[in-house]
């Protein structure tokens, strides 16, 4: 009887490689692509037969690719540290005190996580240009800030909601502030869920594309996805070298979710995010 | 309501103040991305304003509505949307539900395999759909050839051909969406009492059995919530037929963020596109409902 | 009066704009070939050091981005001081008011310099730029295209090299017979189909040589007449034939010309810069290379016409110094450099009528210019020509090349199409 759940594992788990492995393998072949050298991969076999990291030193050189990271670091930067100041207040505010209007407050905050950027596109790329507020970063810092503030809110109001109040009123028994409290007790004990909810910015103001591709035209202020457009150049075009673009973009996002995958599974299946 | 309201006329005005301060900020944002640009949206779709007639909007009434409604092209992008999204939730849930029953185990293959299979939901569409252009193009991509072999595609592409092009472009967007399936699934999957199957097996009930008399009821409710919930988000896509065909060949993958998109910076026609912003949010607004009611329902 | 009035804002303009602090012109470049972009830099380093206190920024923005770059910052901000344009969207960006007139700038070069630089421009180029009285741009270069082809493809397909087609007709079936008798992944000619300029700038000779006009006398679509669909049917053919690259659906012109150097097709239509590529990568087959007329449709020949001139956006907050690098970037010896290195056609004639416009392939070219015409010909320059050479014409056809509608269906639904954006 064991012998044979142990069997049956065994062939689930190599029929979940092998399945696993084919959901995958279009992200596997580009990671392949940009490690060989253009002549393999027009072959188009799977197996690599060398090894190349030219792709990358060419992606590298270019000064519009490097300017696009500079900036797309620079917003996700900012971006993540304003998510985590407005939201660990806002989260706070929600978990610990009753007021007149809270409810509907965090409704409104949760509605605008449900709220696609494409339904507001219009108006914003109207609103920011009449502000002169195009072709800025700080535009586009700005309008992403709405892409993980909600889901942030809500996932620091259940990790707050966690931590017990007696904690924080045993501070306040001992002299200190409300705030005090929060910041002494509270805030520590939830920091993993705040460098959680941090990066989750980040990763999401990284890869976004819409508003960038309607808010940026100029190069010294495009981010990295639209600077992946950049190398379909018919002069210079090769396809080792628009995947190593690809894997410059898509590696802090995959290696920044992988740390932090247990924190985002929870904040994940709470409520959808924006695509 | 009443009750807080009441005790806080009795504490000071800096501790009734407080909570409002500490969530000011976050509600400035969400009025300032969502609630301002929504209005804004209504009263831009009742203007006139075609850049190549009027610089600055006017009045223009129903004017857009009334465009909108004579848009042929439009009524078919409508249209398509609706197949978009309901084919790429099927393609989810197909995907999804074997994968999930697979990786409901505690093996340690099979918690890492739960790990690697979110990467299609976290990679960013660029990515994504820069990866697939190159798998299917037709000179270096691998998987033409195989295309080509089956009968698909000729010796072009497969994303020039249309009515291929709308099928593999909803069966990425159903691949990259999935993981978010899988996940919600797995989570109700293991909230099924393992007693519930064994007290079905004492019964006698074959696997087959198993699956649709408990299994199924269990995880449905979740399938039908998270459903809805990446069907909003599939009817709202743009990224991935924007970066794999612009909405081509001809009209093929046009489907409405697109239209949108093409009527603000292909047509000039920035209040007609707040018009088709506006009806697509007031789909959303019944489809929200709708779906509110059902789950209340159950 | 007018004269003295410029002399004011002349010297208004030199007491004011102290050259202490640098002021920045920005440029938006359209051409990513190497060529182009480092005769470029040359010009503007020497604009820089003639110009003390302007910077001079150029930024590249590819010809198949351009329209939607230009829009979108058009509607949200961010717009160049100065920029390229095609010539037949000069009508449609001045429409609304976003384009600044250069009379101010013209006059102060010829104030200074002694010339009529007005005079100086080509017959074609005074209908785009010169609108309501005012010119609106200043050109850089005139651009027609020409066939060419390969001899030593030719041969080897048993064709007579010396007999290059003559009509849309024979073009399809040279383009055929090659594809047939090259190896494979040679195809016949560079032809697209798809949604990119390079398909409106081929499609063009052929309906206007067959006759096809695009707007009725009426002002409305004139493109339902059995002339336009003999047009569409031809070209169209190359493709259905497969007498083009497989994906000329969704391909673009400079996909198509990178192609053509890398010896994958047999012709192509194609500018004057073409032949300078050729001139520097140096391919084997480079003395095989011939260039002959566009092929004619039974009514008559018709050239592409196309150029591309500098215009000055009105959103500028640098008018003054955008100006002066306009007229610095289209005239005298710099200009002459700029356009011995690209390759093209001046927009100046008596530069046109010089060395080393003399020699192999441009006199073919200046001759060809003769019988160039744009897309609307006879019709006058409409606003709307950026969208509907877009969205609507090259639609058509690749509709029929994708094999979605049949000639009649295309021409019907094109002509809706038209009159659509037209009533808008």
């Amino acid at each position: 009887m064991t012998s044979d759940n142990r069997l049956r594992d065994i062939a689930l788990d190599i029929l979940t490689i092998a399945l696993l492995a084919l959901v995958l393998l279009p992200i596997i072949w580009v990671f392949i692509a940009s490690i060989r050298p253009n002549a393999d991969i027009m072959t188009r076999s799977l197996i690599p037969t060398r090894v190349t990291f030219d792709h990358f030193a060419n992606i590298f050189s270019r000064s519009d690719f490097l300017i696009a990271l500079r900036n797309s670091l620079l917003v996700g930067a900012i971006v993540a540290l304003c998510t985590v100041i407005i939201a660990v207040p806002a989260a706070f505010s929600l978990s610990r005190f009753t007021y007149l209007g809270r409810d509907f407050i965090g409704f409104l905050i949760l509605a605008t996580q449900m709220l696609p950027a494409v339904a507001v596109l219009v108006p914003i790329v109207v609103i920011i240009r009449s502000l002169g507020l195009a072709n800025t970063l700080t535009a586009l810092t700005f309008t992403h800030l709405a892409l993980g503030l909600p889901i942030a809110v809500w996932m620091l109001k259940g990790y707050i909601d966690a931590v017990p109040r007696e904690l924080e009123e045993a501070s306040i028994i001992d002299g200190s502030s409300q705030i005090g409290a929060m910041v002494r007790i509270t805030l520590p004990l939830i920091r993993p869920a705040v460098v959680a909810v941090g990066t989750f910015a980040f990763v999401l103001s990284w890869g976004e594309f819409i508003l960038a591709l309607a808010l940026i035209t100029s190069a010294e202020v495009k981010t990295l996805p639209l600077a992946l457009q950049n190398l379909f150049d018919p002069y210079s075009f090769s396809w080792g070298v628009v995947m190593a673009g690809g894997v410059v973009i898509a590696a802090p996002t995959v290696l920044l979710f992988l740390l932090f995958r247990n924190q985002l599974v929870g904040g994940l299946t709470a409520g959808g995010i924006k695509g | 309501m009443t009750f807080p309201a009441s005790e806080s006329l009795r504490r000071p005005f800096g501790e009734v103040a407080l909570p409002y301060a500490l969530v000011m900020p976050a509600v400035l944002v969400a009025l300032a991305i969502a609630v301002l640009p929504l209005l804004y949206a209504l009263w831009l779709s009742f203007q006139d304003w075609y850049l190549l007639r009027n610089p600055q909007p006017v009045w223009g009434g129903l004017v857009n509505f009334q465009a909108l409604f004579a848009d042929a092209a439009l009524w078919r992008a409508f249209g398509r949307t609706w197949i978009w999204t309901l084919g790429t939730v099927a393609v989810e849930v197909a995907l999804a539900l074997p994968l999930a029953l697979l990786l409901n185990r505690d093996t340690p293959i099979a918690r890492m395999a739960s790990a690697l299979i979110l990467l299609p939901w976290v990679m960013p569409f660029v990515v994504l759909g820069y990866g697939w252009r190159f798998l299917l193009d037709s000179e270096a991509g691998p998987l033409h050839p195989v295309f080509q072999y089956l009968g698909l595609a000729g010796n072009s592409s497969i994303l020039n051909d249309p009515t291929m092009a709308l099928v593999i472009i909803i069966f990425i967007s159903g691949w990259k969406g999935m993981p978010f399936m899988v996940l919600a699934l797995l989570a109700a999957l293991k909230s099924i009492p393992s007693e519930l199957y064994e007290a079905a097996a004492m019964d006698g009930a074959g696997p087959v059995q198993r699956f649709t008399s408990i299994t199924l009821p269990s995880i449905q409710n979740t399938m039908l919530i998270i459903g809805l919930v990446l069907g909003i988000l599939a009817f709202y896509s743009f990224d991935l037929p924007w970066i794999m065909t612009r909405g081509g060949p001809q009209d093929a993958t046009t489907i409405l963020g697109i239209s949108m998109f093409k009527a603000v910076f292909t047509d000039l026609r920035p209040a007609y596109a707040a018009a088709i912003s506006v009806v697509m949010l007031a789909i959303l607004a019944v489809v929200s409902f709708l779906s509110l009611q059902l789950r209340r329902r159950n | 009066m007018r004269h003295s009035l410029l002399a004011a804002t002349a010297l208004a303009t030199t007491l004011f704009s102290a050259p202490a602090f640098a002021e920045t012109v920005t440029f938006w470049q359209f051409s990513t070939n190497p060529n182009d972009i480092a005769a470029w830099e040359g010009i503007i380093d020497a604009f820089e050091a003639s110009h003390e206190g302007i910077d001079v920024v150029m930024e590249i923005v590819p010809w198949s981005e351009q329209q939607q770059r230009l829009v979108t910052a058009l509607t949200t901000g961010g717009l160049p001081d100065v920029s390229m344009l095609g010539n037949n969207v000069v009508a449609q960006f001045q429409a609304i008011g976003a384009l600044a007139p250069l009379d101010d700038a013209f006059a102060a070069y010829d104030a200074e310099h002694g010339t009529k630089v007005a005079d100086d421009i080509w017959p074609g180029d005074k209908g785009y730029y010169n609108l309501g009285g005012h010119w609106w741009a200043s050109p850089i270069a005139v651009e027609t295209r020409a066939l060419y082809y390969r001899k030593d493809l030719f041969e080897a397909a048993g064709l007579d090299p010396a007999k290059p087609p003559q009509t849309w007709e024979e073009l399809r079936a040279t383009a055929k017979t090659l594809t047939e008798g090259t190896p494979d992944g040679v195809y016949g000619i560079a032809l697209s189909t798809s949604l990119d300029y390079f398909t409106v700038h081929n499609f063009m000779s052929a309906y206007l040589g067959y006759g096809a006009r695009m707007l009725a006398e009426d002002g409305t679509c004139g493109f339902d007449t059995p002339e336009f669909r003999a047009a569409l049917d031809v070209y169209t053919g190359i493709a259905l034939d497969g007498s083009t690259h497989p994906d000329a659906a969704s391909m673009d012109g400079n996909t198509f010309q990178r192609g053509f150097l890398d010896g994958r097709y047999g012709m192509i239509l194609m500018h004057p810069s073409l032949y300078r590529d050729l001139q520097t990568e140096k391919p084997e087959w480079l003395d095989s290379v011939d260039i002959a007329m566009v092929p004619a449709g039974p009514v008559n020949r018709s050239g592409f016409l196309g150029g591309w001139p500098l215009v000055m956006w009105n959103a500028s907050q640098a008018k003054d110094a955008a100006g002066q690098f306009i007229m610095f970037a289209t005239h005298g010896d710099a200009f002459k450099d700029l356009a011995i290195a690209g390759g093209f056609i001046p927009g100046s004639i008596s530069l046109a009528q010089g060395e080393p416009w003399t020699a192999f392939p441009y006199p073919l070219f200046v001759e060809q210019l003769q019988d160039a015409r744009p897309y609307q010909y006879p019709s006058e320059a409409i606003p709307q020509m950026g969208q509907l050479e877009v969205d609507t014409i090259q639609k058509a056809v690749q509709a029929v090349a994708l094999g979605q509608k049949d000639i009649d269906q295309a021409t019907t639904d094109l002509c809706a199409d038209i009159n659509a954006v037209l009533a808008r």
